[in-house]
């Protein structure tokens, strides 16, 4: 057995005609007195030859096409995979979703069964500053204020139904109905004579 | 720059026309390695196929260290050894201590002599790296360094394949012939 590696190295590109002038003549030499180089070099070229069935012109013109559709749907699976993936996990069970739901109903519902509290029976109008003895939480009775308080209470009644009626009267003028904001107004012609009425009451009590 | 690394880019920009270009200029050569691998032309275009959608969606993990003719033909050989592996049923017989003591002559006749059948079949017992590099060095017309860029190892361990890979084969079409020889 031959053990020459370099002319084995070399027998492959002998077969191709690749070696230069001095490579090509050392090999072809040593081939004329080496058997098993020889059969190497028959090995190589009985692989060498051994053909291909070309599948023929038809076949090698649709396959940049047939590449390019499996690519596409390739990508298309991983996208598809991918995005099941993040529904698998952002979609909640319908049980929740259910719950979610009527709870956020309630809390609407709250929220909009919710009157705005109304300030003490003592309100403070623009520009009044308020004594310690105005300033309580508590309602306080008309009789124990003096006429000073009166007047002032009613001055400030009046300013709080006007501006209520202003603001109403947008909603009212473009409403059918118009007995709400007549009934403001009256309210406010009968609160002042109440109030009216109350003081000379008390002032011929003395 | 590189036509193959021009093609890559314009494939990666969309480009219909250089991802035809690119499928062209390896369809046929990868074939005739994946036919001779594997025996049929079903198989060999379904790996033709599949190692072109594999390289194809992978394009953006490409180094491009190697050329993309060697990743190409790595994908192509990686599909081809698991159909081959699934498919063998023949024993790889050691027969390193299977002494030539035949005449050189004689060997070299009877390769002249034998069908390329007895040929196949001695290429499927040999170890895989070295059937493997064989193929590439001989019927792909490969030199070693490009060898050993696809089987991802040194340009001397392709050349010992190679050579490892000659003497295996040659032991074997002469065991073959013997028990042929003997049935008769």
């Amino acid at each position: 057995m031959c053990e020459d590696k370099n002319i084995k190295e070399l027998i492959p590109a002998y077969l191709d005609q690749a070696l230069d002038i001095h490579e090509h003549e050392m090999v072809r030499k040593h081939l004329e007195s080496c058997g098993d180089c020889r059969a190497d070099l028959a090995l190589l070229h009985l692989m060498h030859v051994e053909s291909v069935p070309d599948p023929g012109e038809k076949y090698w013109d649709e396959m940049p096409s047939r590449v390019f559709r499996a690519v596409v749907a390739q990508k298309a699976r991983k996208w598809s995979f991918e995005l099941s993936w993040l529904t698998d996990r952002l979609i909640l069970p319908r049980w929740v979703l259910a719950a979610s739901t009527v709870g956020l109903a309630l809390v609407i519902s709250w929220l909009a069964v919710q009157t705005p509290q109304r300030g003490p029976a003592v309100a403070v109008s623009q520009g009044y500053e308020p004594t310690q003895e105005i300033m309580v939480s508590d309602a306080v009775p008309l009789s124990d204020l003096n006429h000073d308080q009166l007047d002032t209470i009613a001055t400030w009644a009046r300013s709080e139904l006007v501006s209520i009626a202003h603001e109403a009267a947008p909603v009212m003028a473009n409403t059918a109905d118009t007995d709400l904001y007549e009934e403001i107004t009256e309210l406010n012609a009968k609160e002042a004579e109440r109030l009216s009425n109350m003081l000379d009451q008390w002032e011929q009590e003395g | 720059m590189d036509e193959d690394l021009d093609l890559i880019n314009r494939t990666e920009a969309g480009e219909r026309e250089a991802f035809d270009d690119l499928v062209k200029k390896y369809q046929k050569p990868l074939y005739a390695m994946l036919y001779r691998m594997v025996g049929n032309h079903e198989d060999a275009s379904d790996l033709l196929q599949k190692a072109f959608v594999k390289a194809f969606t992978g394009l953006k993990s490409f180094e491009r260290r190697a050329t993309f003719k060697t990743w190409l033909y790595q994908i192509a050989i990686n599909l081809a050894k698991n159909v081959y592996r699934e498919r063998s049923r023949i024993e790889l017989v050691p027969i390193d201590d299977v002494i030539i003591r035949r005449d050189p002559r004689t060997l070299e006749t009877m390769i002249v002599n034998e069908n390329r059948q007895m040929l196949r079949q001695a290429l499927a017992r040999l170890p895989e790296k070295q059937r493997i590099t064989l193929m590439l060095r001989v019927q792909s017309e490969k030199k070693f360094e490009e060898i050993a860029g696809i089987m991802k190892c040194s340009v001397g361990t392709a050349k010992a394949n190679f050579h490892h890979g000659v003497r295996k084969l040659k032991a074997i079409i002469l065991e073959m012939s013997s028990v042929q020889q003997s049935d008769k």
